[in-house]
Formats: C-alpha cells, sequence, structure tokens
C-alpha cells in the first residue's frame, strides 16, 4: 500500500509502523463524517444554481488567482487547463520552497541523486536539517538505511544546522556512526566550504574522525529540503551556493544533492512540461508569462485583496486540517474565494466565499503523484473504505471554467 | 475514445504516391475506417473527397530517435527558461521552423511534429523508474502515436546478475518484466555500464574494461542484452549508444561495440557522434566511411545520424559519464547532472554548434557522410537526436540536403576551411529520391520497429496519410503539408492543426513469467528500497485515460 500523506511515497508496512503524518491523516480522514458535507451536492438544482453564479463571477472578475495545494498529476492538468480558460494568475507552490529550488537551478544548474541511489551508493550523508526535517518526512532515515532488524548501518551520517535531539536520536539508532555538528541553516554552506578547503580547520579529535570520513567519500549525499530554509534570508542564493560546492567535489569525487520536494513538486513538473515553466505564471491571450515575483500568491493576494472584482480560486486536494489561505486572507479577501477542500473542513455555499467539496488525492481517488526527489512518479489507488460522493477538483474546474 | 474516423470514408483522388514500395504512381487512396484501402465497392457512401491531382501522398513519418517526454526532458526545460520565445519568426535563415524553446513544451512538440506529416515518435530513453511520467508527458503530446525504449545496461541489478553468472533465461524474463511492467516497445542502453561506474568515481570505461564494482564489462553486457532482445523476438534490435560519446577516435570503440552483440542485431543510435577518428589538422577527423562500409557489409546492423545543426540547442543523455566531460562546454555556462535510482543517469549541457568552429562543421559533414554512403536507405535514419543534435524541426532543411548535391555544398562552403580542406562530402554526388526519403522517414523506421501497421500507403495499413504540395524546394515541401489525416481523421489542413485525435501507446508485449513478479519484488525491496507496485504501469492504467495499446509485432511474425 502506497502512503501518500508526504512525498517520500512509502509502500513498505515498516515505514508506515510509528508515522506520525500517515496516521494523524488517516484518523482525521478516517473519522470524517462525508454524508455531512456532500449534503448540498444532493441538491442538483442547487449546485447547478451555486456553480453558475461562481462561473459568472468568474468571467466577471478582474484578476483571477488560481492556487491551492495541487498534488496529482491529473487535476495539475485540470487546474493549468482553467487557468488557460480563465487567464487567470497561477501559482500552487506553498509557501515558494519548490519555486526557489526551481529558480536557482534555472540560474546555476544541479547536481542531484535519487533515493535509491544516495541510500545505495552514498558512503556518507550529510543532512541539512532546521529542525523540521524529520516532521516533514518522518520516515527519511529508514528510508535511506541499508539495514533492518537490529541491523545498524555502519555508515557516516553529518548532521549539520539545529536537528533536534529527537531527530539526532532517530538517526543514531539506525545509523550509530552519526555526528551532530550545530550551525545556523544560513552557515551551512560556509560551513561545507571550510571542511573542504581549508585542511586545517576542525582538528579536534572527534571532528577529526568524521572529517576524515568525509574527505575518503567517493560518493557523498547531501540531503536537505527547500522547506527547510525558512530562517534563510535568500534560500534562492543558498541553493546556489550548496549546488557550487557540490560541483566543486565532483571534480575530484563524486556528490550529489538529494533534494527533498514537498508533494507540490507533481504539479511543478505538469507545469514545466505544459507551458515550460515550473509554476507563478500568468496566461494570457497566446502563451503564459513566467512572474515568479509578481504571481506570487501572496504578492497577488496583497496587490488584489482590496478589489471586490477579483477571484482567488484555491484547490487543496491535500488531506491537511487548515486552509491553504492563511487566516487573514480568507477574513479580510474583497473579491470572490471559491476553496474546492478536501474532507477536512466544513463547506459554505453562500456569499462571496464559497467552500465546495472535493477529493483527496490518493485517498478518495486514484492519484499521479511524484515522490520528493521528482524522479519516481507513483499511481496512488485509491484508499478509503467509503465513497465520497465529490467532484474531484478537475470536474469541478470544468464546471467552472467552461 | 473511439476515434470519429473509425465511421467515416474519405477519399484521396489522384494523388502521386511515394511509399518506397511500390514505384511512384499516381492513384486514388481511400481511408476507411482509419485504415488505407486501394478501393472500395461502388455503392460505398463517401464522406468526404479530395481531389489531390498533382500533389505528392506520403505515409506518416517515424521518428524513431527523439527526446520527447521523461524527467531528463523537463529540467531541460527548467534550465534554460530564459530561451523560451514568446514571439518569433516562424522560420530560421535556413529555413528551417523554429521552436519556441530548445526543448518545446508538450502541445508544441506535437504541433511542430504536424507541421511536417510525421505521426508516430519514439523517446529513446526511458528510464524505469521515471516510466511513468514519461508515459504521462508523452500523452500530452497531441497528434502524435508515442513509444518508448526502456533503459537497461546500468540498472544495479542486471549488472549483479550478469557477474553473478546467471542464466540467458533469467537475465531473458528479467528484460521481458521490465519492458511490459514499463509499457515500452524496446530496449536502449546507454554506454553500457559506464553511467554506473561514473557513480564509483570511474572517469572512463571502454569496452573491455572491466565496471569498478562488478567483473564484467561493457562488451559482456551488451552482448547478453543483445541476445534477450533476440530470444524474446522483439521487433526493435537492441538500440545502442556507444561508449565513448564524442571523444577523438572513438571509431575503434564502436566497432568494437558492432563486433560485441555477435552477428545479433543491433541500432546504433546517433551514430555521427560515434565515428571520429584523431587524424587532421585538429586531432579529430570523420571515421565515417569505416562505419558505413561496416553497415553496408552487415544486415544486422542498422543506425540513425544524430545530424548536428547549427545554432542554440541543449544536450540531455542518460550518459553522465562524458556529459561531465563536456560541463565546461555549456552555453550558457550551468548544468544538471543527476544519478538516478541505481538505473541510469542525466546530464543536461547547453550547447551552442557554431558554423565556423572546425569540429562543429566537421560533425556537421559526418552526419550527411553516413547517410550518404549508407547503400539501404531502410537501414540508416534521418534524426537530429533532438535536441542533442539540433532541433527535429531540420528534418525538411535535412531532406533537402540529402537530395540536392548544389544545396548541400552552398552550405559546406561556409564552414571552417580545415573542414572544406580534409571533409570526402564534397566527393559523395549522391542525391537522395523521394523514394528513399520515403524509405528512410516511413518504411524502414516501421519495419525495424515492427510497425507494420503504418510506414507505407499500402492497403490495409493504418490510414496516417500526408499530402504534400510538390516544390522544387525539398525543405518548404516537407515543413507545409497540405493535409494530414491520422487514423483516417483530417487533422490538418493548410497550415491549421485541427481536433487532436485518438492516442496509442506503442509497446512490445513479450510474455512474462508470473514467477518473476515475486522474485522481482524483493531483489526492488533490497535494491531500490520499494516494491515493484511503486513503478509497475498496468494496461489498464494506460487505457483509463483514452488511450489505446499497440503492441509491436514480435520478429518471428515479421
Amino acid at each position: 500500500m502506497l502512503c501518500c500523506f508526504c512525498s517520500l511515497l512509502c509502500d513498505r508496512d515498516d515505514l508506515h509502523r510509528g508515522c506520525d503524518i500517515r496516521s494523524n491523516a488517516m484518523k482525521m480522514l478516517d473519522s470524517y463524517d462525508v454524508t455531512k458535507a456532500t449534503t448540498v451536492l444532493r441538491l442538483p438544482s442547487k449546485i447547478d444554481e451555486i456553480v453558475e453564479g461562481l462561473k459568472q463571477r468568474l468571467v466577471a472578475s478582474t484578476s483571477i488567482l488560481l492556487t491551492g495545494r495541487i498534488y496529482s498529476v491529473e487535476t495539475s492538468r485540470a487546474v493549468l487547463k482553467a487557468a488557460d480558460a480563465l487567464e487567470a494568475s497561477l501559482d500552487a507552490s506553498e509557501l515558494g520552497w519548490g519555486i526557489n529550488n526551481a529558480l536557482a537551478v534555472a540560474r546555476n544548474g544541479a547536481f542531484t541523486t535519487s533515493l535509491a541511489d544516495s541510500r545505495a551508493t552514498s558512503q556518507t550523508f550529510i543532512v541539512l536539517d532546521d529542525g523540521s526535517l524529520l516532521d516533514r518526512f518522518p520516515r527519511l532515515p529508514h528510508a535511506l538505511c541499508l539495514c533492518s532488524g537490529d541491523q545498524k548501518d555502519s555508515r557516516t551520517v553529518l548532521l549539520l544546522g539545529s536537528p533536534t535531539s529527537a531527530a539526532i536520536d532517530t538517526w543514531s539508532s539506525l545509523f550509530p556512526n552519526t555526528w551532530s555538528v550545530p550551525c545556523k541553516m544560513e552557515q551551512a554552506t560556509n560551513a561545507l566550504n571550510q571542511w573542504t578547503s581549508h585542511r586545517k580547520l576542525l582538528d579536534d579529535d572527534i571532528s577529526a574522525v568524521w572529517l576524515a570520513n568525509l574527505r575518503a567519500s567517493t560518493y557523498t549525499s547531501i540531503v536537505w529540503s527547500p522547506a527547510c530554509l525558512s530562517s534563510v534570508s535568500q534560500p534562492d542564493l543558498w541553493i546556489e551556493e550548496l549546488m557550487d560546492w557540490i560541483r566543486g567535489q565532483n571534480e575530484e569525487t563524486r556528490c550529489s544533492s538529494l533534494t527533498l520536494s514537498g508533494l507540490d513538486s507533481t504539479f511543478q513538473q505538469v507545469c514545466t512540461w505544459t507551458t515550460g515553466f515550473p509554476g507563478r505564471i500568468r496566461f494570457r491571450h497566446t502563451h503564459p508569462i513566467f512572474e515568479p515575483m509578481e504571481s506570487n500568491y501572496l504578492s497577488w493576494i496583497k496587490r488584489h485583496g482590496n478589489d471586490p472584482r477579483a477571484s482567488i480560486v484555491c484547490v487543496d486536494e491535500s488531506a491537511k486540517a487548515e486552509s491553504f489561505l492563511p487566516k487573514s486572507v480568507l477574513d479580510s479577501f474583497a473579491g470572490t474565494i471559491v476553496e474546492l477542500q478536501g474532507r477536512s473542513r466544513e463547506v459554505n455555499h453562500n456569499g462571496s466565499h464559497v467552500r465546495l467539496p472535493t477529493s483527496t488525492a490518493g485517498y478518495d481517488v486514484d492519484a499521479t503523484i511524484s515522490r520528493a526527489d521528482q524522479v519516481v512518479m507513483a499511481f496512488v489507488p485509491r484508499q478509503s473504505p467509503t465513497a465520497n460522493e465529490s467532484p474531484t477538483p478537475t470536474e469541478w474546474l470544468a464546471r467552472l471554467s467552461t | 475514445m473511439v476515434s470519429e474516423a473509425l465511421h467515416v470514408i474519405i477519399h484521396l483522388a489522384n494523388g502521386t504516391c511515394i511509399d518506397g514500395v511500390e514505384d511512384t504512381r499516381v492513384r486514388s487512396l481511400f481511408l476507411v475506417n482509419g485504415l488505407i484501402a486501394d478501393s472500395i465497392e461502388p455503392t460505398t457512401k463517401i464522406d468526404a473527397t479530395y481531389d489531390v491531382r498533382g500533389k505528392v501522398l506520403m505515409a506518416g513519418g517515424i521518428d524513431l530517435h527523439t527526446h520527447i517526454g521523461g524527467g531528463k526532458v523537463n529540467i531541460a526545460r527548467l534550465l534554460l527558461p530564459e530561451l523560451i520565445l514568446p514571439k518569433m519568426e516562424p522560420f530560421d535563415s535556413h529555413g528551417i521552423r523554429q521552436l519556441s524553446a530548445p526543448v518545446p513544451t508538450t502541445w508544441e512538440t506535437g504541433l511542430r511534429y504536424l507541421e511536417m506529416g510525421y505521426t508516430t515518435c519514439m523517446e529513446p530513453a526511458v528510464l524505469p523508474a521515471n516510466a511513468r511520467q514519461a508515459h504521462r508527458e508523452m500523452a500530452d503530446i497531441p497528434w502524435l502515436d508515442t513509444g518508448g525504449y526502456l533503459l537497461l545496461g546500468n540498472d544495479r541489478m542486471l549488472l549483479r546478475w550478469i557477474a553473478e553468472g546467471f542464466s540467458q533465461e533469467l537475465i531473458n524474463q528479467y528484460v521481458a518484466w521490465m519492458l511490459k511492467a514499463h509499457q515500452c516497445c524496446g530496449v536502449k542502453v546507454v554506454n553500457a555500464g559506464g553511467i554506473d561506474a561514473f557513480k564509483f568515481n570511474q572517469r572512463h570505461l571502454d569496452v573491455d574494461e572491466f565496471h569498478p564494482m562488478y567483473p564484467i564489462t561493457p562488451r559482456d553486457i551488451l552482448r547478453v542484452l543483445a541476445q534477450a532482445v533476440d530470444e524474446l523476438r522483439l521487433a526493435h534490435p537492441l538500440h545502442v549508444h556507444c561508449s565513448n560519446l564524442g571523444v577523438p577516435g572513438n571509431i575503434a570503440s564502436t566497432l568494437k561495440t558492432l563486433q560485441a552483440v555477435e552477428g545479433r542485431r543491433i541500432h546504433l543510435t546517433h551514430a555521427q557522434f560515434h565515428c571520429y577518428g584523431t587524424g587532421g589538422p585538429h586531432g579529430f577527423s570523420s571515421e565515417a566511411y569505416q562505419l558505413a562500409e561496416y553497415v553496408n557489409w552487415n544486415p544486422h546492423v542498422t543506425i540513425d545520424i544524430g545530424q548536428v545543426l547549427f545554432g542554440q540547442t541543449v544536450t540531455i543523455s542518460g550518459d553522465t559519464m562524458h556529459q561531465f566531460e563536456n560541463r565546461n562546454l555549456a552555453r550558457p555556462r550551468k548544468v544538471i547532472f543527476q544519478d538516478l535510482e541505481c538505473q541510469a543517469g542525466c546530464g543536461v549541457v547547453p550547447f551552442r554548434y557554431k558554423q565556423d568552429q572546425y569540429v562543429h562543421g566537421l560533425q556537421w559533414t559526418i552526419g550527411l557522410e553516413l547517410c550518404l554512403r549508407i547503400l539501404d536507405p531502410t537501414r540508416v535514419f534521418l534524426t537530429t537526436d533532438h535536441p542533442n543534435g539540433g532541433p527535429f524541426t531540420a528534418y525538411p532543411h535535412l531532406i533537402r540536403l540529402l537530395t540536392s548535391y548544389d544545396f548541400r555544398m552552398s552550405i559546406f562552403e561556409r564552414l571552417h576551411p580545415d573542414v572544406q580542406s580534409s571533409s570526402s562530402l564534397p566527393a559523395l554526388k549522391r542525391e537522395y529520391t523521394l523514394e528513399e526519403i520515403a524509405q528512410m522517414t516511413r518504411r524502414g523506421p516501421a519495419k525495424i520497429l515492427g510497425l507494420q501497421d503504418r510506414g507505407t500507403l499500402e492497403s490495409g495499413k493504418i490510414a496516417d496519410v500526408v499530402v504534400y504540395a510538390p516544390s522544387e524546394k525539398l525543405d518548404t515541401m516537407f515543413s507545409n503539408p497540405t493535409m494530414v489525416f491520422r487514423h483516417g481523421e483530417l487533422v490538418y489542413r493548410d497550415g491549421q492543426a485541427l481536433k487532436g485525435s485518438c492516442k496509442t501507446t506503442i509497446v512490445a508485449n513479450p510474455t512474462v513469467e508470473t514467477s518473476m513478479n515475486a522474485r522481482l519484488n524483493r531483489e526492488w525491496l533490497g535494491q531500490y528500497g520499494y516494491s515493484t507496485d511503486m513503478v509497475r504501469i498496468i494496461d489498464e492504467e494506460l487505457l483509463s485515460s483514452g488511450h489505446r495499446i499497440k503492441s509491436a509485432t514480435p520478429l518471428s511474425s515479421s
């Protein structure tokens, strides 16, 4: 069974056990009363009226933003089609993590690896963690460990940044040769540069061991996530520096970045093959325009927040309990908001803020989703034991945009 | 989705039919329920008649090697947003239709192929772990039937099996399972063993050198895979990207590669990049003659050329070992390298071929030399290895180069003086005929792909038919069809693409032993850390998106 609640897309029972993300999501989704959410759907004339009203508002809008948590190939295609039809701005990069990485790659290139190669080929792992990495990918150490049962993996793990003590314990329990070197995330790339270029640094006994391991490693994986750079002032420049360091390493030995993206990376893939750009685009008559700054959904909302004729269509096919849009936006946006949302929140079909029930990707409906390294694309069959009558985002968007 | 064409009968009256099978002659074709027919019952109601007197009719073009889908194609897009041109002149100064980017979007890819009359394309490097993405992406390319070749020969599981002396029968079963599970129609090897060796920091691997981790050589890998392809009766021969891509003097390892398969069928891809010597004024010379001679004397060998065109492009290859050597040649100066899932890798290096540069000019002549020296046009195929040598939209231009000595020479005269003094191209006076072009771009590719249902205008073939207005300038003719029919449906007319039509995914369909499922699942968990269910694509998954699946005809019944 594939679990699609974080982008590691685990399919092993031993990985599911003890995973907080999975257990919390399953608890919430399984307990939700679907009939309550879908009452409105049982009144065809009512729902037709709602959709027709929304269509008219969208057509009359001065500006439209399509955004949200868009996790599957199927919904990504529908969102792109709707954005084109509505000539909307489009941004599905939650807090800009994915787009920061895409911008850095587009400026400076990258050296990357995938989960299996990192797991099987690496002699050393350098894990860059701001303290949130294992909250986002709880089973990452297990997915990288080559041993099972009571056996331990003897390879070196160097934790750089500010991992929690629980994270250090988890890594250490699987990789006894784990070392933690606290530093600010902002300084992590500098530290890497120093270790490899100034050989006299850090010559105490303890550091000497892992430094020797690092320098002798013929394949080093740098494990990190763009989502862990919230404390970094210029994430895109930080990523460029990291890739520069990795590029330099490859002149002599092998080194690659295991970049762990969120579930929004699926949208990034589909958007790239459909438009040539990874996201943050504005559709005009004949072609999409790449606007990495202006089409940032937060910037867009700031510019259009007081416009009663602006509209936001927010598609959320996640299992998260909180809304994608910040509460301040939900409370104060002057125009129309249409939220297509999963089982997690109450529906509301009156006024200028409409919440319509939809399916959760990989839970209510089959979904094609990219793994965190953006190499494997998995087909996650529906897992819900109960049927959800709600239209999929694709069905809603087709009705709203045509 | 059922094509509307299934219920339509179209009459194409009095066209000049050229398909490289029969002699060129004026005749009428009927497109009946999506298939070509020579005649119909006199009482049959015809839905539409088009008088194509004076026009040239050919089967839909088939590109057997073009990078159009999958992760590496998408990261090339991601790397180069600044090269996207929202507005441009439709044709460049050479008359080549311009793409809006070195790697266009899926929609533009379909449209530009349609504008040349191509209807079937093969993605030549499908990474097993990324096969689903490749299929999803190709599903979004309109107007084209698509398929892919599965990358094997650097997958660590196979390398280990060969090293441990597993039986050929077991390896055959592995290949069959992999093809079926990833819905591909052929097997591709890129720098056999070399991509994996690079992960262990080995920077060079020749045909008879040992892999750093497994006591096997590229020769061993090629022999085993060629045998598997033959014994599984796959229509498409082992599709091989040799060791030593682009390295001066690589003709030696290319010939060793061809010999490694011990007389079994082999397709040497982008051959232009693999037939260099070390002679000449710059230590870089053409050995096209040697390779062409080998092909002429060995009927089990086919090649596609990988022609170079001048201008900006981006090179994308699984061959990380040799792409890494080119990293400092990147223009713009940025590259992406990926190590992928213990199966292969990917190197993306943007590149600009310059007409006045010696090496680039010589590469241009070598591709043409190969085409002109190889006698059988059903065994040498027109490709640019899009986007590696240049855009696929250059095919009409290349056709004109092959069919007109004077046109060829008009460009040759602008190349670097040392190219002009060292190349034998001026001595090659051969001019391809339209029949030979049909063989090279339609009939030949269909034959080695096992696509018995297309490639010619014979009765019973699928009605992928292109109508061209003849012109002395064949590049003009081949880049502006009057009409294109796909599966009997009119999809392009007078410069306008019409509605999209049904899509078909082309696959091989080897028999798979069910016992392999459990065995590979165990191996997969050990090697990759997940079960085969993560990556296996069942037929229903493809069919659920409205696609059809077409199995290439196995060799025994060809």
